[in-house]
């Protein structure tokens, strides 16, 4: 049972799930330009070949066009659901590498590590990407709280902002980047 | 009350409470800790996410081939497809040509008003946050991709597809008709045409790229080139692969700017659909391509 509180999620990417869903095929662009270097990125860093990566990210996303029907916004956002898809065809492709190399009496050294390792590689690209969508200030803001470790008032002066002001960047930031990632997990265990 | 909400975020991200009534109410208030705990986790994930790591964008090739794939016919050209001639190439460095339009062609020119907008190609970004299809509304039609739709889906698209195949082969029929008087043997079939965009330092160059297959299966590649500055060197023609990054050297043009030499048998043409026409300096002897890429397009099979 999901008993979160989901915050508010994002307008424009919601809007572009509505209009997705629907069947706009420009909305299959936009979604494709917003989230293809997330999957591809993900897709090459896993299979570390660019004609499979290429091959996943255009099935994932003639995948997700074709299965939007079971596209559920209050269960995932449209970019961790595309992870999932990712996900599957990268698992795909490893096996289909897997099959080749069992052909080829080759031992298939390399299946299992990424697959276990998905989940990270997804996640961690996600956030660094949704961390590079935030505005200037808020996003310099989060990066010295999170990679350089300063406290809110240590932020306030490096960056010669009122503490008051650098709490807020903080607090939305996160809500934001948590909306953003919202229903990875669920995507996953899925 | 509970928590301060901006406290909760800080002392997700570590920092000592201040206030004791904070950590007492936590102690007894199941919400706010579920916050804590739900904030904590998102930033231990962000920590562990390496600080400013890039993304790296597929090829212009893969949104082609889901187009295709799914069978939709392009009403705008959305997306800067002649990006900064600067933008390093994927391909063995110094070598490669520049990154341009890999357009399928059909026979028709692209109009003026839908090519790419030029100052965003200029600056070689990609804005990734807009809504590309709100900045090209305006665009006419530019109804240039057939949909080679390998399972193309819904009656609709099937339909429309046929229509823009049956407009396509008349248009190619046409071509062809012309070609034949001109230079070609009736024994000849076209299997493969691209119309030849220019490439920004090139305005208003074009041309057209043509596949014969004769009655003994031989290929050959028939290209035909216009540029309205003389070029300076010499005109080398390519078959290039989708992610440019391999690509085989077909011959030069003449002096007329047009040039056909036989395909070898091994060469897939699906896996070498782009022909590429680069400006060769004169007296230069290395095989790589310039770079300088006059026009680009890609072959319909």
């Amino acid at each position: 049972m999901d008993v979160r509180v989901r915050p508010p999620t994002d307008g424009e990417a919601e809007a572009l799930a509505v209009r997705f869903v629907a069947g706009e095929e420009q909305a299959l662009e936009a979604v494709y330009r917003r989230w293809s270097p997330l999957v591809y990125s993900l897709a090459l860093r896993s299979l570390g070949q660019v004609t499979e990566a290429e091959d996943v990210t255009q099935k994932v996303f003639v995948a997700a066009w074709n299965g939007r029907a079971g596209y559920q916004p209050e269960r995932a956002s449209l970019a961790t659901w595309l992870l999932g898809i990712a996900r599957n065809k990268i698992v795909d492709a490893h096996k289909a590498r897997a099959r080749e190399a069992r052909i080829a009496g080759q031992v298939a050294r390399n299946v299992a590590r990424p697959i276990t390792e998905g989940v990270d590689v997804a996640q961690r690209l996600l956030i660094a990407d949704e961390i590079a969508r935030l505005d200037a200030v808020p996003q310099e803001v989060l990066r010295l709280a999170f990679y350089e470790d300063l406290t809110h008032a240590q932020i306030a002066q490096r960056l010669q902002l009122p503490p008051g002001t650098v709490k807020s960047h903080i607090r939305r930031s996160l809500i934001k980047l948590r909306t953003r990632l919202g229903g990875l997990t669920d995507a996953y265990e899925s | 009350m509970h928590t301060n909400p901006e406290v909760l975020a800080l002392l997700a991200l570590g920092e000592h409470p201040v206030d004791p009534a904070d950590t007492e109410h936590l102690a007894d208030c199941e919400q706010c800790r579920a916050e804590l705990e739900s904030l904590t986790r998102l930033i231990e994930q962000g920590r562990h996410a390496p600080d400013r790591e890039t993304l790296d964008e597929p090829s212009e090739a893969v949104w082609a081939a889901i187009q295709s794939e799914l069978g939709f016919i392009p009403v705008t050209r959305s997306w800067p497809t002649v990006p900064d001639p600067s933008t390093p190439v994927h391909a063995t460095p110094g070598s490669g040509p520049a990154a341009g339009p890999v357009t399928p062609g059909n026979g028709l020119p692209t109009p003026e008003g839908s090519r790419p907008d030029a100052s965003r190609a200029a600056s070689g970004t990609r804005s990734r946050s807009g809504d590309p299809a709100s900045k090209t509304s305006a665009a006419p039609p530019a109804f240039d991709q057939p949909t080679a739709s390998r399972d193309g889906r819904g009656p609709r698209r099937r339909v429309l597809a046929l229509v823009l195949a049956a407009a396509l082969a008349l248009i190619a029929g046409i071509g062809i008709g012309v070609g034949i008087d001109r230079m070609r043997q009736p024994s000849e079939t076209v299997i493969g045409q691209a119309t030849l965009q220019a490439l920004p330092a090139w305005p208003g160059a074009n041309g057209t790229a043509t596949v014969e297959v004769d009655s003994a299966g031989n290929r050959t590649l028939v290209v035909d080139l216009h540029t309205p500055q003389p070029a300076a060197g010499s005109q080398q023609v390519w078959l290039i692969d989708k992610t440019i990054t391999a690509m085989q050297p077909m011959g030069f043009l003449n002096a007329d700017g047009r040039g056909s030499w036989p395909i070898p048998a091994g060469t897939d043409l699906s896996k070498f659909p782009i022909v590429d026409v680069s400006d060769e300096p004169a007296g230069d002897t290395t095989v790589a391509h310039s770079g300088d890429s006059i026009v680009r397009g890609q072959l319909q099979l």
